[in-house]
């Protein structure tokens, strides 16, 4: 029994990249999950006519990857001149609570929810069965939208990917949700806040068989003025797909005391994040296996 | 989870989407049809389509348990497995409840319901807790050597109407491999053979390798029942406010009289949030 292989702490490889993941935020979500390949792969992007299924629509399924444009990344005011969003007094008033006064929801293993997914850099798989549209992300985290045509409820629980309802218009893929927590949650990777009011609709195209596109419509009246609107494309990525991702496993974001409330400062390449700052230990190998602790 | 006692609180937090009286607590289990069943669904590509939501059925017990098929529910342990059992149950918190990933076997072993999604090239599991696992049914092989994770590394293909699911390449470490706390080792090999026999029914027949800490492989196997056609999997977020963390002792906890395990809640849950009565949320301003 002394040599049973047990035991914690034990630090693989794929934990390692999951910490780096968890504790600097934005900058490391292009790398964990289906990121073997990582943002920026070059394996060739598919040509071709977007496929169909057999029911007539557009077959949306397939692992997605940031197409490198979209740039600040984590920003649902991307797309505003200056990229400044339209606060009400009570958004601003909550964006400086976020920044001040909230550690970054994700990083304690949260899910991300709607808009911040939206805008994250991560890779997400979509697959399309039947009925149901599953958008499986980094983090372990999913949201299952479906498409048989209901409406919302009468008053849905809040969730942080809302209550999702799914509708086709022609080739577009419509998700309507309302339903929303408005606390614990940034509606983004820069602590932009969203209230309870939160109303969004994605419209999803396929235009080809390589690129996946979202217009993306963000109503809040409660901490916005006017609607955002926040447009995105991503690229087929060929033989990658969504990989297990144990948030709460060694997450040293919770424990380790390194992060800081809000986003964190920004960086040379416009993404946002507190760096670790204690070193990794090496990665673990064949020859210099992880170290473990053996219980006598 | 049942077993962690933190079933009760979670998921009054996170109910299924649409407000059903099958969405209840009550509701996680199913009983049989009273109507006969029709005939399994077939995807596009001709294979039984096992798409769905998925229940447990009342006859699976006792619930939990990977030794559920064996004389007395005893695991074949090897003396490191019985060490590693020990452990598990005295020095190890039920790694579920602390939002870390089921792994395989555990969740076919679980109460809760799950949903499942076939694509011609994939087909998903979604679980509670907000996890899921991915399986590519393209015929591809096993790599040499997979990086450790809860689901391993998993390879789908299909003899027939099954779905065949191999598994290789686990941790062994914040991991039991059933709400019981019997352990599994990094060389645990586990074979799912996925049925569904009509509409109503999904069954898996499940073959455990793990030479490590059990002496000879052994079998489990169960039946879920279908929920209703436009159920869908609500989110769950396992780490919004897990109270377990204060109050799980060690290993599953005591037998309850249905055969389960599990800690009580030791502190009293607050009243229902309801619009008279809204979430006060604690430390956070409210705008």
């Amino acid at each position: 029994m002394n040599n049973i292989n047990r035991y914690a702490p034990k630090i693989l490889g794929a934990a390692i990249a999951m910490l780096i993941a968890a504790s600097t935020g934005a900058y490391a979500q292009g790398n964990g999950g289906g990121g073997r390949l990582g943002r920026g792969a070059s394996a060739p992007i598919p040509t071709g006519p977007a496929p169909h299924l057999a029911d007539g629509h557009i077959d949306f399924s397939g692992y997605w990857r940031d197409d490198g444009n979209a740039k600040p990344h984590g920003n649902i005011g991307k797309d505003l001149p200056g990229f400044k969003l339209p606060f009400t007094a009570a958004g601003e008033a909550a964006h400086k609570y976020n920044v001040e006064h909230t550690v970054d929801p994700e990083s304690l293993c949260l899910p991300g929810g709607l808009p911040r997914e939206d805008a994250g850099d991560g890779g997400f798989q979509l697959l399309q069965a039947g009925p149901d549209l599953a958008f499986l992300y980094q983090y372990g985290t999913f949201r299952v939208v479906p498409l048989d045509g209901r409406k919302h409820s009468e008053d849905p629980d809040p969730t942080y990917f809302g209550e999702e309802i799914g509708s086709w218009d022609g080739d577009t893929l419509v998700i309507d949700s309302i339903g929303f927590k408005d606390t614990k949650t940034w509606a983004d990777e820069n602590a932009d806040p969203h209230s309870d009011a939160l109303h969004t609709i994605e419209r999803w195209t396929r235009p080809d068989a390589g690129h996946l596109h979202l217009e993306l419509t963000i109503e809040d009246p409660k901490f916005y003025k006017e609607p955002i609107h926040f447009q995105r494309t991503w690229v087929a990525a060929i033989g990658q797909h969504s990989r297990e991702q144990a948030c709460s496993e060694n997450n040293i974001d919770v424990t380790g005391g390194h992060l800081g409330f809000g986003p964190g400062p920004i960086r040379a390449d416009g993404t946002r994040g507190y760096d670790n700052p204690a070193p990794l230990p090496p990665p673990p190998s064949k020859e210099h296996p992880a170290t473990n602790i053996i219980p006598q | 989870m049942l077993v962690a006692g933190c079933l009760f609180a979670q998921t009054q937090s996170a109910p299924a989407k649409q407000k059903t009286p099958d969405d209840s607590y009550a509701g996680l289990m199913a009983s049989e049809p009273t109507a006969p069943s029709q005939p399994a669904p077939r995807a596009a590509d001709g294979h039984p389509d096992l798409g769905g939501f998925w229940r447990g059925d009342r006859k699976t017990k006792p619930v939990g348990n990977i030794g559920k098929d064996l004389p007395g529910f005893k695991l074949p342990l090897t003396a490191a497995g019985e060490a590693a059992l020990k452990h598990n149950l005295t020095e190890t918190i039920d790694p579920e409840s602390l939002c870390i990933i089921g792994g395989t076997p555990r969740h076919n072993a679980s109460g809760l319901p799950f949903m499942v999604l076939q694509t011609p090239k994939y087909v998903a599991f979604l679980y509670f807790y907000s996890y899921y696992r991915l399986i590519p049914t393209d015929g591809r092989k096993h790599s040499e050597d997979p990086d450790p994770s809860f689901f391993g590394e998993e390879v789908g293909h299909w003899e027939g109407d099954t779905l065949v699911v191999d598994s290789i390449g686990f941790k062994d470490d914040k991991v039991w491999i059933d709400e019981n706390a019997n352990p599994h080792s990094d060389q645990l090999h586990v074979v799912e053979r996925w049925t569904r026999p009509d509409a109503d029914h999904i069954h898996v027949e499940t073959l455990i390798e793990d030479p490590k800490f059990y002496t000879k492989p052994f079998t489990y196997q169960r039946t879920w029942l279908a929920g209703k056609a436009d159920q869908v999997l609500g989110e769950y977020s396992c780490s919004e406010n897990n109270v377990d963390r204060d109050h799980l002792g060690p290993g599953p906890g005591p037998i309850r009289p249905d055969g389960s395990r599990g800690y009580g809640d030791l502190a009293p849950l607050p009243p229902p949030i309801t619009k008279e009565h809204p979430l006060k949320p604690q430390g956070q301003k409210s705008f």
